[in-house]
């Protein structure tokens, strides 16, 4: 009776704790440990009362130094030399943002599967094999050479390792990062590699996407003729970067010769494309000359858009060394700053767009697939095999073949593609991206930044440039390949030498201005260039954000601060203002219902300004949706064909001057239709579709439609992200806040005789989700605020800002 | 109670059914001196003293913490853990829920265990 008892109460007690140890039933964290308040996630929470805490000495500093926290959380850290900038630098982003900078190298390298839950398994590892086989961690290895090359580079980058390495010793499983006690797992030590891990994740979200089969099938599909009608590109350039009257490059590098028959045959209709571009990333940059400003002085604007996420891509954080202060944010895993301002310059970027990854077919010598044809000789291909740990235990085996060009990214067993693709990428090239950040950072005038910017490969950038000295420019910054016109708009083919990469331009040729007589700078994802530069490029470029900048830029009154504000916030909806007229034509106004009467005078009386509590842009959005989508949609569905469909623009231009286009007939019908008869049938369906789902009109406003959302980087919970934000804007407009992406850090600058500076992230500097610092930007960030952005040159116990400062010993 | 708080600190959360079991033998061969209960309550008995000490010390824990964090913490949390019905708990009361939570697993565990100790506490004297 008394040993039932006890073996009774014994069983439940294993029993319980065995259920409490493990995680089980897909939650990836056992339970016990996740809810042990002296270990688990309760000890994540943050108190108010010190929340910037750091130690007062750390050995491995070489001479003291002096760090004070704003009410924003905001680093300032004052050194004596780089090497203990960077080394704070790299503690103390660590101790705000460690997981998600490890998180950041994991999809790079291709582990994901090592870390997230196991039902995601399925999900996670084609993401994990597309990373290797795209050759990330293999582009990050020749990084790092590129970075240990210099001293100056491997020396800050040793300096930042070593100082997020100091913080993860601090660390024990009860003070690990939130994240990892969800999805149990710990820390790694920090290398080099990884952060050059993080610099190719950022290469590959910007430059790592190219059309080739995309244009392959469309080319196979619709022939020479039409390929041009739906591709090419709209002649004369649409607002080049560069000005059409601005020099151009002095010396000619020839480019190659067209060789002979190198469209592709058709065997490439098959298949699907695991990814197309998406166009919803991009970056408006700006700098307006003195002539033009109400401070006589210059002034500089930037904003990039991309995915949004929480924690932020960015970190915010002022560094200064000896005396001289840099300002700006930072990409948390990574040393400097990589937008910002000092006491001389400011600077920013954009994406270039330009296409810098090129796929080939290859020819094989036989079945085995172990030698290719290369420049007149069988080459063997090399096999590497790639281990994945997947989370629970298993192992994944992947083997990779890789040639002259690069990984053979598709073939038999990955990609639904007919023939092995090796990839041919810029980012492959070893680079120094980190120290041209770290001379940008220090740069007191053009000379230092031409010459920062001559070490940068990828992703190619446009690089905007204001001095407090009065200059303004901007220069297209990366490794070019100089091709041959054509060259990498489709697939290439390995076994023809014609076919290879001859050159790279050298950084002369690039496209660059110096104050222009217009007194501004702009980019805005556009082509860089007029057709008479005379290298051949191509790639993804906008056409509306750029002839809206331009437009603004180019008007008579003097820019301040707050219409430079204005500009990053501006909503109007450039696309809807050239095609809606046109839309509106084709409807009969007699003929409509009182629902459609609605919409149709809410569109009649629109400003074309995407407002968050308007109903127009909704209606106009859904309408054009259904017809743009109307258009294409039946012609590639019958052909089976996996391809991008022609741009907006083109769509538009087509829409305006060939109303009965072929591809407007829909052929799921029997009759002929033409553009009136779309137009009112996507008329219809986009009001019949907006009023089941959304019901009557007033529940139709555009910021609730579209309903932003920042979700939590990994996804883990909707609960750690935030969502259905009420924000104007759209793709394609200045202010390109679509659904998931948008303006992921707004700066301005005024570059007087004070240097005045406002900024915002839709986020906060803690990656904590228990900090109020996790998002206290977003609602700021939401109604178009600012906050002040201010360069200090020492910690003055006066200065208003610091709530927390520390002098930390050697 | 204070046992468990110290070596918790050091140890994985399932040492508090460690020191429980100890504690319900210990408990037990205290009951032989001074015999008092009635044997048949004691199980029960053992079962909730073991549970409630840690009931209340990761409860109060737990609360501490959560005071000092605004809750913002365990809101979020609350709204992960139980997202299939999150929207039916109004956000005051997520905080209560989690710590609840927290408390009951702690508690189950050293309650049990506790109750074990008790069992084998008796055999021992017998």
């Amino acid at each position: 009776m008394r040993w039932g008892k006890f073996v009774i109460s014994l069983i439940c007690t294993v029993i319980l704790t065995y259920f409490l140890s493990v995680p089980m039933g897909g939650i990836p964290f056992a339970l016990g440990d996740f809810f042990n308040p002296f270990k688990g996630f309760w000890m994540n929470t943050t108190s108010q009362s010190q929340p910037f805490e750091l130690p007062n000495q750390l050995p491995q500093l070489k001479a003291p130094v002096e760090v004070g926290f704003n009410q924003r959380g905001v680093p300032y850290i004052f050194a004596e030399n780089d090497e203990d900038a960077y080394f704070m630098q790299g503690y103390i982003t660590a101790r705000d943002r460690l997981w998600q900078m490890e998180f950041q190298t994991y999809v790079a390298a291709g582990r994901l599967s090592e870390i997230m839950p196991i039902p995601l398994q399925e999900t996670v590892l084609p993401l994990d094999r597309e990373m290797r086989r795209k050759g990330i961690p293999y582009a990050a290895r020749r990084s790092v050479d590129g970075v240990m090359e210099d001293p100056r580079s491997r020396n800050i980058l040793a300096a930042f390792t070593a100082g997020v390495n100091a913080y993860i010793r601090t660390l024990s499983p009860s003070s690990y990062p939130l994240e990892y006690k969800i999805l149990g797992y710990r820390p790694e030590k920090w290398t080099a590699y990884k952060s050059c891990l993080l610099l190719k994740y950022m290469a590959n979200m910007l430059a790592g996407r190219s059309r080739d089969i995309s244009n392959t099938r469309n080319l196979s599909a619709w022939g020479p003729a039409m390929f041009d009608t739906l591709f090419s590109e709209p002649l004369p350039v649409l607002d080049p970067v560069i000005p059409e009257e601005s020099p151009l490059p002095d010396t000619f590098f020839i480019p190659p010769a067209i060789p002979q028959n190198y469209l592709p045959d058709s065997s490439w209709m098959t298949g699907s494309i695991p990814h197309l571009p998406t166009r919803n990333i991009g970056s408006n940059n700006w700098a307006v000359a003195g002539v033009k400003t109400s401070t006589g002085t210059p002034m500089l604007a930037n904003d990039p858009h991309l995915g949004l996420s929480l924690p932020s891509i960015w970190y915010e954080v002022q560094i200064c060394v000896g005396n001289e202060p840099t300002y700006g944010v930072s990409l948390p895993g990574a040393p400097g700053i990589v937008i910002g301002f000092n006491s001389a310059i400011a600077w920013g970027l954009t994406n270039s767009g330009r296409d810098v990854l090129d796929y080939y077919t290859l020819k094989f010598r036989d079945t085995t697939q172990g030698a290719y044809w290369y420049k007149g000789k069988w080459r063997d291909v090399s096999r590497k095999i790639d281990t994945f740990h997947l989370k629970g235990g298993d192992m994944f085996l992947d083997t990779v073949m890789y040639t002259e060009f690069g990984p053979v990214m598709y073939d038999a067993s990955f990609g639904d593609i007919p023939v092995p693709l090796a990839a041919r990428w810029t980012a492959y090239e070893p680079g120094n991206e980190l120290l041209t950040f770290y001379l940008l950072n220090r740069a007191k005038s053009y000379k230092d930044y031409v010459a920062a910017l001559s070490y940068y490969v990828a992703p190619a950038q446009n690089f905007v440039f204001a001095s407090r000295s009065g200059d303004i420019a901007i220069h297209q910054h990366g490794k070019f390949v100089n091709r041959w016109k054509g060259q990498g708009h489709f697939i290439l083919d390995a076994s023809d030498s014609t076919h290879q990469w001859h050159s790279f331009l050298p950084p002369s040729q690039v496209p660059k201005v110096l104050n222009p007589q217009r007194g501004f700078v702009s980019s805005a994802n556009q082509r860089a260039t007029s057709q008479a530069y005379p290298y051949f490029y191509q790639g993804r470029f906008q056409k509306y954000r750029n002839r809206r900048l331009n437009a603004l830029l180019s008007q008579d009154e003097p820019i301040d601060m707050k219409r430079m504000k204005a500009m990053q916030l501006d909503n109007f909806g450039l696309l809807a203002s050239e095609i809606l007229p046109v839309m509106l034509g084709e409807l009969e106004p007699n003929a409509l219902t009182d629902k459609e009467r609605i919409a149709y005078n809410a569109l009649v009386k629109w400003d074309y300004l995407y407002e968050s509590d308007e109903i127009a842009p909704t209606i106009f959005q859904q309408w054009w949706d259904t017809l743009y989508t109307s258009i294409w949609q039946d012609e590639y569905l019958q052909k089976g064909l996996a391809a991008q469909w022609p741009e907006p623009y083109t769509t538009i231009s087509l829409l305006k001057s060939n109303p009965n286009f072929s591809f407007f007939d829909d052929l799921n019908t029997p009759e002929k239709e033409n553009r009136r008869k779309l137009v009112v049938r996507a008329f219809r369906a986009a009001l019949d579709q907006l009023y089941t789902q959304d019901n009557a009109p007033e529940n139709w406003v555009w910021g609730a439609f579209k309903g932003t959302s920042i979700r939590h980087m990994a996804r883990l919970s909707p609960e750690l992200g935030r969502h259905n934000l009420l924000a104007g804007g759209f793709k394609e407009i200045l202010n390109a806040t679509s659904k998931y992406n948008g303006p992921s850090w707004r700066m301005v600058v005024s570059l007087g005789k004070e240097i005045t500076a406002e900024g915002i992230y839709p986020g906060g500097q803690s990656g904590n989700p228990a900090s109020p610092l996790y998002d206290n930007g977003v609602d700021d960030w939401v109604e178009g605020n600012y906050f002040p952005l201010s360069l200090l040159f020492s910690l003055d116990p006066e200065e208003a800002d610091i709530m927390y400062q520390v002098k930390i010993t050697n | 109670m204070g046992l468990s708080a110290i070596f918790q600190l050091y140890f994985p959360f399932w040492i508090i059914g460690v020191i429980a079991f100890l504690v319900g033998i210990a408990f037990a061969q205290r009951q032989r001196r001074w015999a008092f209960s009635k044997r048949k309550k004691q199980q029960s008995f053992s079962f909730w003293a073991g549970f409630l000490a840690i009931f209340i010390l990761w409860g109060l824990i737990a609360w501490i913490f959560d005071m000092k964090n605004d809750s913002i913490l365990s809101t979020r949390m609350a709204g992960m853990l139980f997202s299939g019905f999150s929207d039916t708990l109004s956000a005051s009361v997520k905080p209560f829920v989690l710590i609840c939570l927290t408390s009951m697993i702690g508690g189950l565990l050293a309650g049990f265990s506790s109750m074990a100790g008790n069992a084998l506490g008796e055999i021992i004297r017998s």
